[in-house]
């Protein structure tokens, strides 16, 4: 005896419920975040109160990306160098881990500016290769 | 029936020589180079155009574009207008189709019976949904799977990018971060199971293409229309698995050769949907609807096969 086939509407049942089940996971976290808004993780500035960041917090959170671009192109390609240095954030987020990976890690994203730069906490540059003290 | 399909679709693309072009082989490398060419074009002149509008880049903070040099915006603009072009040739295409349809049931004298359009709609799309014509054929049901697996991978694909290009105006987000996606995101989790079901239908259309003898001695190997179409999808498909890839394994080069790749066949796809085997949705839907709504009886024995 020949096994009975699956109904015909299974097959389509299954693909709208696994294309649907996105819409359902975002408006579960809007409505579960509307409820409980998430409390800050980043880790607080060890600043002054005198010491602010060089630009609007706010404003660094979204676009710290193109402000580092800029920095970086206006120092490799047109030779001006600013005091403004990875060393300068560091100066009031110590922590590395928190101040940039945990977001990072949070959106899967590998940003390569420590490949080469050193998250130094001593505002010092790092020299490498100087060829002996 | 699929070379009916072909000159139905080659009869009311507009203009008629594209709908040609489209369909011949040797201009196929021309087809892919054109949006590449547009590409790079777009990507040139990207500096001036910021410029000229006083604005730099700066990613969207709900969506970070892939490749800077082809931001969101930039591939929206280029693409839109084309997209539009395609509503308005396809929906000529229907109007004339649905023009042609009716004069033949004039000439013949058959006159109304039907269900009304509203609910001719309804029930066609229960049946394009369910595959309920593909069921009944029991000749080509084998193909059905394959089908269903494209359709609906095309289906999550649409639905996908249509989350990431709504993203700024959707209340759902707000602030949130949208794009690029984490690998267990439901919505990338949704894109990737999508990708593979069309490639699975695909690789499952191409077996049940390879050329072979029918019954009656006659050898079949499929029209340059099945591949090209087929061969565009699977592309697409593919190359969009190559820039995951390439783009997780951080190849920085690679992948943004890989990403033009990707939105050349992409473009290809979408901006010859109207001239293409992608038609078939839109026609072969309409043929169903006016069926329904002028009270047309299936032909004895020959069921239609989707």
């Amino acid at each position: 005896m020949k096994p009975a086939r699956p109904p015909v509407w299974l097959f389509p049942a299954i693909a709208g419920v696994i294309i649907l089940s996105p819409f359902a996971y975002s408006a579960g976290r809007f409505a579960w975040l509307s409820m409980f808004p998430p409390k800050p993780f980043l880790q607080a500035s060890s600043s002054s109160p005198s010491q602010r960041c060089v630009r609007d917090p706010g404003w660094m959170r979204q676009n710290h990306r193109v402000f580092l671009y800029e920095l970086r192109d206006k120092t490799v390609r047109d030779g001006i160098r600013s005091e403004v240095t990875l060393s300068s954030c560091s100066q009031c987020h110590k922590d590395k881990t928190q101040f940039c990976d945990k977001c990072h890690n949070a959106a899967n994203l590998h940003p390569d500016c420590f490949a080469c730069h050193f998250y130094s906490t001593t505002n010092r540059p790092i020299v490498l290769l100087q060829g002996g003290p | 029936m699929a070379a009916i399909r072909r000159e139905a679709i080659l009869h009311y693309g507009v203009p008629r020589w594209l709908a040609n072009c489209v369909n011949q082989p040797r201009f196929l490398p021309l087809l892919l180079l054109l949006p590449c060419l547009l590409l790079w074009l777009a990507a040139w002149v990207r500096g001036p155009l910021e410029r000229y509008f006083g604005a730099s880049y700066t990613p969207n903070h709900i969506v970070i574009s892939y490749w800077s040099q082809l931001p969101q915006w930039l591939l929206i603009v280029l693409f839109a207008p084309f997209v539009l072009l395609d509503a308005v040739v396809l929906a000529l295409g229907v109007m004339r189709f649905w023009r042609g349809l009716k004069a033949c049931d004039r000439e013949a004298g058959r006159t109304g019976g039907g269900q009304s359009l509203i609910a001719s709609i309804r029930s066609v799309s229960r049946s394009i949904i369910l595959h309920e014509d593909f069921d009944r054929c029991t000749a080509e049901r084998p193909r059905m799977n394959s089908h269903r697996l494209v359709l609906f991978g095309f289906l999550g694909l649409l639905v996908v990018d249509l989350w990431v290009l709504t993203a700024r105006f959707n209340p759902l987000l707000r602030d949130a971060f949208v794009y690029p996606f984490n690998f267990w995101n439901p919505w990338k989790v949704l894109a990737n199971l999508a990708g593979g079901a069309i490639l699975i239908g695909c690789a499952r259309m191409v077996r049940d293409r390879m050329p072979r003898t029918g019954r009656t001695g006659t050898l079949f190997t499929g029209t340059s229309f099945d591949w090209t179409f087929l061969g565009l999808a699977v592309a697409a498909v593919l190359s969009g698995f190559g820039c995951e890839l390439l783009h997780y394994a951080r190849v920085d080069p690679l992948r943004y050769v890989m990403y033009v790749i990707h939105l050349a066949t992409v473009f290809a796809l979408l901006v010859l949907l109207p001239y293409s085997k992608f038609a078939h949705m839109i026609y072969r839907a309409t043929a169903m609807v006016y069926a329904a709504h002028s009270g047309r009886q299936p032909l004895g024995g020959l069921h239609e096969t989707g």
